[in-house]
């Protein structure tokens, strides 16, 4: 079979001895390409910022951009290491600010997007307290290093729509629109319950889902799998405290990128979108959502349009009774919520 | 503020955080999309899905095209040449697919997708049967590495059989491959687009002796070849019968071919009749074990 290393190479001579993988060039020449389009766009737009000399910063703010879509589209935050490494190389770590600043202006007003700083990991238990305080006393400054930011919208919220902007795509849509559905409930779950959820609860929760061992999340078909991979990316987090004495807490709190990603916001769009409801405990009804989400059947009702509940937010449905705006503490969500008008709810997605 | 263009708007930003969310998209899925967008910038002008003519989408996406270009990004359209939609992907104008890939796979996984498209391209591709496609037992072989191989894939590791299925289902999953009924991986729409450089370069421009044993290899066999109607690449479509002749034609632009010569229809290079046309694709493979001489079963 012919081999690679036999190809020539145009643009960057270089040893012929490397393997199949590292002939994948990281930084192409983007010279042809440009020249090719109408140079009117270019410099309504590069121009501006490279003032004579500095093609480089320019080059790096192209590239940072580039990496900010990249990470997006794996669901993968930007770290700052990355960009020392990949966008600002060896000597640029100084224009860090005029980089980052000019990237940010960029992608807003080409995508409508811009970088949102991850909030840093809270310091919740005592443990995590002491230690930071330990830290701080020695001097260490993680913080800069460890920062990293995801992307958001910068658009009006009329263009915030499921249907509009997807949820970002890995490893396919399909696969995707379950995941999300799982952690959009979660973090309302833990949301409505003022923002802790103790652990035997969320037991209690995914049970009832019957999603206690396995998901039907491919990738994650095991429950346990699955919440490594929400803690990883920081949807949400499970807090351990040991109270003292023998006693250990253990809880669920929103992570990062579920606070940036869904937030407040999302918890009560979520609830409204589908419900038609402002703000109520209406966990059962989350449950349902999910379960139609996920095509999981409900063996308790004959309540099954599997599937689709997701994206497609449910026809106003006329107001619940109970005028209550939950004021964000305390969620009484046990299994009696709401079950007495489950009846008027059967047909809600049908017709929209 | 670089807003390059004043016609330049939410709706044109919007448009492309959809595409972007998505892999590819159809002009029959981005009507109802533009038609939300547009409302969603005008509430109190509905706008509807018939509303959004084909001249309305694609002036959109020329006008985000321009803003796009300095960024090296571009959207880009082209026929599904099987099943003849109008594909539009955003596509990665200076690094080629496989380099965005390789942050997202091993480097062995990368070495194995080399290996085959290797055999797509050249060893399922030759003078005498271009089928431009590897069934699934023959891609999950190329999961060990030939020992004959030489030097260059000596640092990659073999995958496992269960490793190169899951990269092959990983790669139709995230639209790069597709597979046919008849269990046949070949190269997608957004994977023709985003790679047409790379295969260009890759396959084309090298001295390259065919190493089937057609005899007649005087001249080189163009590896990567591009349809005499509409100029893209063709990994499905016909051939002319003549099996040195260089024409190509996708399935759906042959009666334009034909229309563009007055209605004759002839190869538009060595002037034999089509109508023993060959098949280019998934089909050469059937045909190559029946007839040499295209003599159609
Ligand atoms: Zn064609
Ligand atoms: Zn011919």
């Amino acid at each position: 079979m012919p081999l690679l290393q036999n190809r020539k190479r145009r643009q960057q001579p270089e040893e012929d001895d490397t393997q199949a993988s590292v002939e994948l060039t990281p930084e192409p020449p983007t010279q042809r390409r440009r020249a090719q389009h109408d140079a009117g766009a270019d410099e309504a737009y590069g121009d501006e910022y490279s003032t004579a000399g500095d093609v480089s910063l320019d080059q790096m703010v192209k590239k940072l951009v580039r990496l900010a879509l990249a990470c997006e589209h794996q669901r993968r935050p930007i770290r700052r290491a990355d960009i020392s490494e990949k966008v600002l190389g060896s000597s640029g770590s100084r224009h860090f600010k005029d980089v980052f600043s000019i990237a940010q202006v960029q992608l807003q007003s080409v995508f409508g997007m811009k970088m949102t700083e991850l909030p840093a990991r809270e310091k919740i238990t005592l443990q995590q307290k002491r230690a930071a305080a330990k830290a701080a006393t020695q001097g260490q400054n993680s913080k800069s290093i460890n920062t990293s930011w995801v992307l958001t919208s910068t658009l009006p919220s009329e263009f915030h729509d499921p249907e509009i902007r997807l949820p970002p795509a890995a490893p396919t849509s399909e696969e995707d629109g379950k995941y999300t559905a799982i952690y959009s409930v979660l973090i309302a779950l833990i949301s409505l319950s003022g923002g802790q959820l103790p652990d035997a609860k969320l037991e209690r929760y995914l049970q009832r889902l019957n999603m206690q061992d396995n998901t039907p999340v491919s990738g994650s078909e095991k429950t346990e799998k699955l919440f490594k991979r929400l803690e990883r990316e920081q949807y949400i987090v499970k807090i351990k405290e040991s109270g003292g004495g023998q006693e250990q807490d253990i809880y669920w709190v929103v992570g990062s990128r579920g606070k940036v990603e869904v937030g407040n916001d999302g918890v009560r769009g979520l609830v409204k979108a589908v419900y038609g409801v402002e703000e109520d405990d209406e966990v059962e009804e989350l449950e349902k959502k999910l379960r139609r989400s996920l095509g999981i059947p409900d063996a308790s009702r004959e309540v099954n349009d599997a599937g689709g509940a997701a994206s497609q937010p449910a026809t106003k449905q006329k107001r619940r009774g109970r005028p209550r705006r939950n004021d964000g503490d305390g969620l009484e969500a046990e299994d009696e919520a709401a079950d007495d008008d489950d009846d008027n709810d059967e047909n809600e997605n049908e017709d929209d | 503020m670089p807003e390059a263009n004043e016609d330049y708007n939410d709706t044109h930003r919007a448009f492309l955080q959809a595409i972007l969310s998505r892999q590819v998209l159809t002009f029959e899925q981005a009507r109802p999309l533009l038609a939300k967008i547009q409302t969603a910038q005008n509430p109190d002008r509905p706008v509807l899905e018939n509303d959004i003519s084909r001249e309305d989408f694609e002036q959109h996406i020329e006008i985000i095209n321009n803003v796009l270009s300095p960024l090296d990004y571009e959207i880009r359209t082209q026929l599904h040449q099987k099943t003849k939609d109008r594909i539009y992907a955003l596509v990665n104008v200076s690094s080629d697919a496989l380099t965005q890939m390789s942050t997202t796979y091993s480097a062995d996984e990368i070495a194995f997708l080399k290996r085959v498209l290797d055999a797509i391209f050249l060893s399922k591709n030759t003078r005498r049967a271009e089928i431009l496609a590897i069934s699934g037992m023959q891609a999950i072989r190329l999961g060990k590495i030939p020992r004959d191989g030489g030097e260059s894939q000596a640092r990659a590791q073999d995958l496992t059989q269960m490793q190169a299925e899951q990269m092959l289902d990983s790669l139709v999953a995230q639209g790069w491959f597709e597979q046919s009924q008849h269990g046949f991986f070949s190269l997608s729409p957004r994977a023709l687009m985003e790679l047409r450089g790379w295969l260009i370069e890759t396959y084309n421009d090298r001295d390259y002796t065919e190493d089937d044993d057609d005899g007649d290899s005087a001249e080189p066999h163009q590896k990567i070849k591009f349809c005499q109607a509409c100029k893209d690449i063709v990994t499905e479509g016909q051939r002319c019968p003549t099996l040195t002749c260089e024409a190509r034609l996708h399935n759906h632009c042959v009666r334009y071919m034909f229309r563009a010569q007055g209605g004759r229809e002839l190869c538009p290079l060595c002037t034999v009749s089509w109508h023993d046309a060959l098949p280019v694709g998934e089909g050469a493979a059937r045909n190559a074990r029946r007839s040499v001489n295209g003599t159609r079963g």
